[in-house]
């Protein structure tokens, strides 16, 4: 295959540079639905874990545990919050981006996509990190 | 007369777009690798957890049925988060390659398991919701029959 990349390293915008065809739009396109459709799900199932457990810390904490809670819960929403809502802007992003032909909604879809595997990839580490710590502690992860 | 592809947009993959993909290749991929190691010890931790070679039922007073159920818990989870960082794998590698080497068939490779991974996520987030509902359902329905 000939070079089609410049001196900075940039695609050239040619026949052959990659471009959205009749097989990759299908698939961005699904994509994006089952990400916004995935994001709207988890912002409820978010919603009604939080008002459980904000409602089972008040019922039954004391003042010193619930505020501990609440904070545990709060970094929670705001790590999940920000999951959930580039996933959502990803497929919003992407299917207005397709249908409409926007060049720069299309560059915003794919940086929601980076700011959510960033994310996810964080949430990763902290998880095998407590996961770690569970080993050290407790001597097995069970 | 000037004719237009309506159903392929004229989208391009500006140097911009690739930058971002290329960053979301390379997460992707680590979140692929350390997926997969973790679904590989998930499976091993459910299949120790049923059996009886591991302590964890033992140390915390399971019976067999119960050592089981949460086993094969374990399994499942194993098995689906093999084939979502799977996925995740594929997506990154066929990214990086497709933006390395201009080609196009690979990106369309990759887009693909973008779409499987993103449509399993979306399956098993209706799965969980209806978990969670028939759960609150249960809950309320107990609650309510111990109060009367």
């Amino acid at each position: 295959m000939e070079s089609k990349i410049n001196e900075t390293g940039e695609a050239l915008l040619s026949e052959d540079a990659l471009k959205i065809n009749e097989s990759t739009c299908p698939a961005l396109r699904e994509a994006a639905a089952s990400s916004k459709t995935a994001g709207i799900i988890a912002a409820v199932i978010m919603g009604i874990m939080f008002l459980f457990f904000s409602f089972s810390s008040f019922r039954y904490l004391g003042m010193g545990d619930k505020g501990s809670v609440l904070l545990i819960l709060a970094i929670v929403l705001a790590v999940v919050g920000v999951i959930v809502y580039n996933m959502i802007q990803f497929g919003k992003n992407m299917q207005i981006a397709l249908e409409g032909e926007d060049q720069e909604l299309f560059e915003k879809g794919t940086h929601n996509l980076k700011v959510y595997m960033i994310i996810l990839c964080v949430c990763v580490v902290l998880n095998l990190l407590k996961s770690l710590y569970a080993i050290f502690d407790h001597g097995n992860l069970f | 007369m000037d004719q237009r592809d309506l159903i392929t947009p004229e989208l391009t993959f500006d140097s911009s777009i690739q930058l971002h993909l290329k960053e979301t290749g390379m997460w992707a991929r680590f979140l692929g690798i350390t997926g997969l190691i973790m679904s590989v010890l998930i499976t091993i931790g459910g299949i120790l957890f049923s059996s009886n070679l591991g302590s964890s039922g033992s140390v915390y007073g399971y019976n067999e049925t119960a050592k089981m159920a949460i086993g094969i818990g374990y399994i499942v989870v194993g098995v689906i988060l093999f084939f979502m960082s799977l996925f995740l794998y594929r997506f990154g590698k066929n990214m990086k390659l497709a933006l390395e080497t201009i080609d196009q068939v690979k990106l369309d490779a990759s887009l693909l398991s973008l779409k499987q991974y993103h449509r399993m996520a979306g399956i098993i987030t209706i799965i969980y919701l209806v978990i969670i509902v028939l759960a609150l359902l249960v809950g309320l329905i107990n609650g309510l029959g111990r109060s009367y």
